[in-house]
């Protein structure tokens, strides 16, 4: 053990042979005074948050369970939750909105389905007149042939005969 | 003891304005406050008069006590600063050469008055009288309370290295004080 050691257990000794002294009589509830924080001034009481606090739950209170204040002739009504017309109000517009959604489903599929009607009835129109026009158009060129051969003809006939009547004349 | 209240529930009851309450409390730590003074001012009368400002105190702010260490440390860390404050202010109003004198006129230089019935504890209680008012409180949580230097350090709210700076400063100036015959 070093002397360090040696000493430090030699001071722990020394220190336990010293007894505890008694203690003297003296006035222990001279240091009591009643807690001052008991009988505060009511301008220093925390009263400011304390009432912010009740009112902000009581907005709450009132926002959650739906509380309606209204005035009429008989006097003021306060209602929890939705009043009837209000519950009537508010069932109409959600059937008015679901038949509005289904209305206009409906209107989209006829639209649609229109439009391929009309789509097919056009294409199969314009077959048709084409198909008319094509036939015109061969009958037409048929007549026109027909009316040039002629017409050739016709002047064929006439050179010949003015050709005939030529010679006729110069014999 | 067995069924004592706990330090808590008497604080309890005290802030509630019990005053049985406080008094039991005050009885049951004063033995430990007074015999802390007497060994830390040397005299009765200082350790009377560090007694009843530390329970003052004490019971001033005890609203201020969280629970966070227990009651008995919280009651020491506020002892040893009245102690200090004590100390200073004596020796502010009679001068260092005064308080030294009267040091070494103090209880344990009459053995007729003191409860050292052992030469050991005497020589040590004297020796630490002469030691500066910071290493004789590292002294005497060390030795007479048996704390741990950490502990110290926290209930003096000192850093450790301080804490082990002064005891073994401490510890020199005891050697010296104490002859080395004595203790070998």
């Amino acid at each position: 053990m070093s002397k360090q050691h040696q000493f430090e257990q030699w001071l722990s000794e020394a220190a336990a042979e010293v007894t505890a002294a008694p203690v003297p009589e003296w006035d222990r509830a001279a240091t009591y005074r009643p807690m001052m924080h008991n009988h505060q001034p009511w301008w220093q009481r925390p009263w400011l948050p304390i009432t912010s606090f009740a009112t902000s739950a009581l907005a709450v209170l009132l926002v959650v369970a739906q509380v309606q204040i209204s005035s009429d002739a008989q006097g003021f009504t306060i209602q929890f939750g939705q009043s009837p017309a209000a519950q009537v109000e508010a069932l109409v517009a959600a059937e008015v909105g679901a038949m509005r959604d289904e209305l206009r489903a409906e209107m989209t599929a006829v639209n649609e389905q229109f439009a391929e009607y009309m789509l097919a009835v056009n294409r199969q129109e314009r077959e048709a007149e084409l198909e008319d026009l094509i036939q015109y158009i061969s009958l037409l060129r048929e007549d026109d042939q027909i009316y040039f051969a002629s017409q050739l003809q016709q002047y064929a006939e006439d050179w010949i005969y003015h050709v005939e009547l030529l010679n006729q004349s110069v014999q | 003891m067995v069924f004592a209240p706990s330090d808590e529930r008497l604080v309890k009851l005290a802030l509630r304005n019990n005053k049985d309450a406080w008094l039991q409390l005050v009885k049951r730590y004063e033995g430990l406050i007074y015999n802390y003074g007497l060994r830390m001012l040397g005299n009765a009368e200082d350790a009377l008069d560090l007694m009843q400002e530390v329970f003052f105190s004490v019971y001033r702010s005890l609203s201020s006590w969280r629970g966070d260490s227990s009651f008995k440390t919280w009651l020491m860390t506020i002892a040893h600063r009245r102690c200090v404050e004590q100390y200073r202010r004596r020796r502010e109003e009679v001068g260092d050469e005064a308080l030294a004198e009267q040091e070494s006129n103090d209880l344990w230089h009459d053995p007729e008055q003191v409860f050292v019935r052992q030469q050991k504890g005497l020589r040590l209680l004297q020796a630490m009288q002469q030691l500066p008012i910071e290493q004789r409180l590292v002294v005497e949580l060390k030795f007479f309370q048996q704390l741990a230097h950490t502990d110290i350090a926290e209930q003096l709210e000192i850093p450790l290295n301080t804490v082990k700076s002064r005891f073994y400063t401490a510890i020199e100036k005891l050697k010296s004080l104490i002859e080395v015959d004595e203790y070998e």
